[in-house]
């Protein structure tokens, strides 16, 4: 008999969830209602401080053209913040209005098609004057397998967060899925599943990378907040202009998105995750324990996680 | 009538806290967001109010950006309505609307929500 529960039934990150979408796919479906509910919960607490959440907005890059046309790509994103009152240091550029320059989308630059790509989120400054959303200041990239290492889209993928971090925006990379490296050079790597790939048994299956290069990219450092299984969200200090920081727990819009459409539905707490093995044995003794303890009290399972009983976690 | 004016003017407990939940319904971002929820206290069921405002504190060199819990007001389901402001608890209509009259912060907090 399935064991279900509308709420996910552990402290953070679902392992259940996120092994049936890396095994089975369907991971854009959680992915874009997680931009969504993401986007709202920022856009709701940053827009009293200048700055408004986007998740369809147009990065740019200039190129002066040969023949001194103008040409302009739009390119569909996560999510981005904008700044609502841009300040003397970071002025609001409008290329496409010079002579003889060629604005083009990154991804656009760098060969890639809208549909290649998820959806990301822009933060833009909001112009004080005429309300306008302005420069961005942070970008927000919910990971996929094809942008990962390994997957189809990997180059572009790196090309584009150079590029990003290359142009002053602070880039935050939630990476929810276990299976294949991290985006992040040097992390250590979790859980290989082939005897080529070394695994390292303290690495943790999931991360949230915030890599700031202000004030240039050789001086600017990458803070990388790392959990594991049944382990809360951690709490991420997210850049903005000027000193300002948010904090922001990813988690809340993570149990948001769990709740609706059909992703509870495709939890059975009965039954190990999808790919079992591709967890290190440390993390599949949590999971056994967090499965005993779900089904300890599968009649009366409610919105918050019971603890687990630490005789699970024995032997 | 604003909603000042119509808490100072109600004539029960119930409702005084009706009014100012018409405060969640503003829509335009504001640095102030009012929130309703329902709580189990130690009186039993109750429904709560939260005001947040936006604030910025200084940690070192940073600028956090935080929502800050700054009134609650709570109806429980004896009828009891009490106010709790910086550490402050206020019981009772009466108390609430005289308090309400020489309060400026809460004054200032509700300039800052449309009428909705």
């Amino acid at each position: 008999m399935p064991i279900t529960a509308a709420d996910n039934q552990y402290f953070g990150v679902n392992a259940h969830l996120q092994s049936y979408y890396q095994a089975q796919g369907g991971w854009p479906s959680f992915h874009d209602s997680y931009i969504v509910h993401l986007q709202a919960l920022l856009d709701t607490a940053l827009r009293p401080f200048g700055y408004v959440v986007d998740n369809a907005a147009s990065l740019q890059v200039r190129e002066v053209a040969a023949d001194s046309s103008e040409r302009q790509y739009v390119e569909k994103t996560d999510v981005a913040i904008r700044d609502l009152h841009p300040t003397s240091d970071t002025p609001v550029i409008a290329p496409a209005e010079r002579a003889g320059v060629l604005t083009l989308s990154i991804p656009e630059a760098v060969g890639l098609t809208e549909t290649d790509l998820l959806r990301a989120l822009a933060i833009r400054e909001v112009n004080p004057d005429d309300k306008r959303p302005g420069r961005i200041v942070t970008w927000i990239e919910v990971l996929s397998p094809s942008n990962k290492p390994g997957g189809q889209n990997w180059r572009e993928y790196s090309a584009k967060r150079l590029s990003l971090m290359q142009a002053g925006i602070v880039l935050v990379e939630l990476d929810y899925l276990h299976k294949q490296a991290p985006v992040i050079a040097h992390l250590p790597r979790y859980g290989a599943t082939s005897k080529e790939e070394q695994s390292d048994e303290q690495a943790q299956p999931y991360y949230i990378a915030v890599s700031d290069p202000r004030p240039s990219l050789y001086v600017g450092q990458t803070f990388v907040y790392r959990f594991g299984i049944d382990q809360p969200f951690p709490l991420v200090h997210l850049p903005l202009r000027n000193q300002q920081e948010y904090l922001v727990d990813f988690g809340v819009p993570y149990q948001q998105t769990f709740r609706v459409g059909i992703h509870a539905f495709l939890v059975d707490y009965e039954t190990l995750p999808a790919e079992f093995h591709t967890y290190t044995s440390r993390d599949q003794a949590r999971i056994r324990a967090r499965m005993r303890t779900i089904a300890d009290h599968q009649q009366e399972l409610t919105d918050t996680p019971f603890p687990i009983d630490p005789r699970y976690l024995e032997g | 009538m604003g909603v000042m004016a119509q808490l100072l003017d109600a004539q029960t407990e119930t409702a005084f806290f009706a009014q100012l939940a018409r405060l969640t319904e503003q829509r335009a971002p504001t640095g102030v967001r009012v929130l309703l929820s329902s709580v189990m206290g130690k009186d039993g069921a109750a429904l709560q109010l939260t005001v947040l405002e936006a604030v910025q504190h200084s940690y070192g060199e940073c600028i956090r950006l935080e929502w800050e819990m700054t009134h609650v007001f709570t109806l429980n389901e004896t009828g009891t309505l009490t106010w709790q402001h910086k550490g402050e608890i206020v019981v009772g209509l009466g108390n609430i609307q005289r308090e309400l009259r020489c309060n400026r912060l809460i004054n200032r907090v509700l300039e800052h929500l449309p009428n909705p």
